[in-house]
């Protein structure tokens, strides 16, 4: 998923743009907006990392915090600056759209806290569990598990030892959610910060190497 | 090349073969642990550059751990690996979710470490963050005494570090120094100077600016700005290698052909 942020430096701070213009190159100018924004993002993500824990309750796998630490920015000699995040499943989650499988015929869905960050394939024991017209609709522990299905639900009936672990569906559709990400506005305000900053470093650069 | 930086430095490194335990492991310098990629007792090239390749399809984005843990599950499985029954489950099982899981996400967190610690000196970047804080980003059941482990680290580098002392042995964070300090590396147990700084940590680092560098007396406006750390993998480099064990000694000279030689105690890397 690509941010791409551009802060422009207006007002009347003449002498700091100058300095600004002086001291750092666009470039430099490109990493420091661009720094500014992976922090923003960056610190978003970690932070809902702890406020979020997974629905189902299983082991933590962290997810957002991958997300926070797998952000990076991108800055050329034009002073355009892009930030990253490498981390599978933020831009669906941000925009939101249709998953389908790509090499099975279904997908998988944890349906309790063990099955929950892994993949089905980790286990040994499942067994396809059939509803109406043969359709298949989860994957269950191999022994002993009670399922009833009927017209619109499917029960677990009480389990001897095994449970459904996964169900099969042949796509999700993921509702896009903005709150992953920080605001906009944010971004550019921690960018224009930044950029402030680098200009009262550069003033008093311009002052040292004007002084010698 | 890769869109991702962190799969960029993975890319750099080599696939490192061994039959080195974990302690043995530990005895190799920093500066060539950095540069490979291996795990302790794990001495099929096959195996080692699926590996390499897991963490790759992570970083780039491609896959999640889960995805990448099945695929190492299943190059296991096709080199017929059989755990000790004895051991099967625990960190010693190459195939326990254990053990994958601490590969993956050690590997991961290294090179995005890396990469974030790379771009914290880019120029401009350096002078208006000029310090950063380590702090818990990922809960634990049990937590380290990092606020302990910060503090014995400032008794023993003395007068080398400037580093901020905390009063809380379990501090969460306001572990703050400049980028550059030495403490970083002194923190590690892997002797680098960016995350992870031990086993399954949930610390991460981040940025501290130019202001608040000021105000805790890191910085003085009237000094020059930190010099910047631009060390790269791509660098030659020779480091007095500490490896004294005769049988490590010679399944490093033989899986290191092409990234390193041990000529008279001396580590040379290839540039």
């Amino acid at each position: 998923m690509a941010l791409t942020v551009s802060v422009k430096v207006s007002g009347n701070a003449d002498e700091a743009l100058a300095a600004l213009k002086k001291v750092f190159s666009p470039r430099e100018r490109a990493n420091i907006v661009g720094r500014a924004a992976q922090n923003e993002v960056r610190n978003y993500l970690f932070a809902i990392n702890l406020q979020r824990p997974n629905k189902l309750g299983g082991t933590r796998t962290n997810y957002f915090s991958g997300a926070a630490e797998s952000t990076e920015f991108n800055a050329d000699d034009k002073g355009t600056a892009v930030v990253n995040i490498h981390q599978v499943g933020m831009r669906m989650k941000y925009t939101g759209g249709k998953i389908v499988p790509r090499r099975a015929k279904n997908l998988t869905i944890p349906a309790r806290s063990e099955a929950y960050g892994k993949t089905a394939k980790e286990f040994d024991n499942l067994q396809v569990v059939f509803g109406r017209g043969r359709k298949a609709i989860g994957l269950a522990e191999r022994e002993s598990t009670d399922i009833s299905v009927g017209k619109k639900k499917v029960k677990n009936k009480g389990s001897r030892g095994g449970g459904m672990m996964f169900w099969l569906v042949k796509e999700v559709n993921v509702t896009a959610d903005k709150t992953v990400m920080p605001q906009p506005d944010d971004i550019l305000k921690a960018s224009g910060k930044a950029l402030k900053a680098a200009a009262r470093i550069a003033v008093k650069k311009a002052e040292d190497t004007d002084g010698r | 090349m890769p869109d991702s930086l962190a799969e960029q430095i993975l890319q750099g490194k080599e696939i490192l073969p061994t039959t080195g335990s974990s302690a043995q492991l530990a005895q190799i310098p920093v500066e060539f642990r950095e540069r490979a990629v291996f795990s302790a007792k794990t001495n099929n090239a096959r195996h080692v550059q699926q590996i390499k390749d897991s963490i790759a399809d992570v970083l780039s984005g491609e896959t999640n751990i889960a995805s990448a843990r099945t695929k190492l599950k299943q190059s296991l499985s096709s080199i017929n690996y059989q755990p000790d029954p004895a051991k099967r489950g625990g960190l010693q099982d190459l195939s326990s979710d254990t053990r994958l899981n601490l590969i993956l996400k050690t590997n991961t967190t290294q090179a995005r470490g890396h990469t974030y610690k790379m771009q914290g000196q880019e120029p401009g970047v350096i002078d208006v963050w000029p310090a950063q804080e380590l702090f818990r980003a990922e809960s634990r059941r049990e937590r380290r005494q990092w606020g302990q482990i910060w503090n014995q680290a400032i008794s023993s580098l003395g007068s080398a570090t400037s580093a901020i002392r905390v009063s809380d042995p379990f501090a969460n964070d306001g572990m703050i120094a400049l980028k550059n300090d030495p403490i970083w590396k002194a923190i590690s147990v892997f002797g680098t100077d960016y995350p992870p700084f031990d086993y399954g940590s949930g610390m991460r680092l981040r940025d501290v600016d130019y202001d608040t560098a000021l105000d805790l007396g890191l910085i003085k406006e009237d000094e020059p700005s930190q010099e910047r750390d631009t060390t790269s993998f791509n660098d030659g480099l020779q480091v007095a290698s500490p490896v004294t064990d005769p049988d490590l000694l010679a399944t490093l000279k033989e899986s290191m052909q092409g990234i390193a030689s041990i000529v008279h105690g001396i580590l040379k890397f290839a540039p």
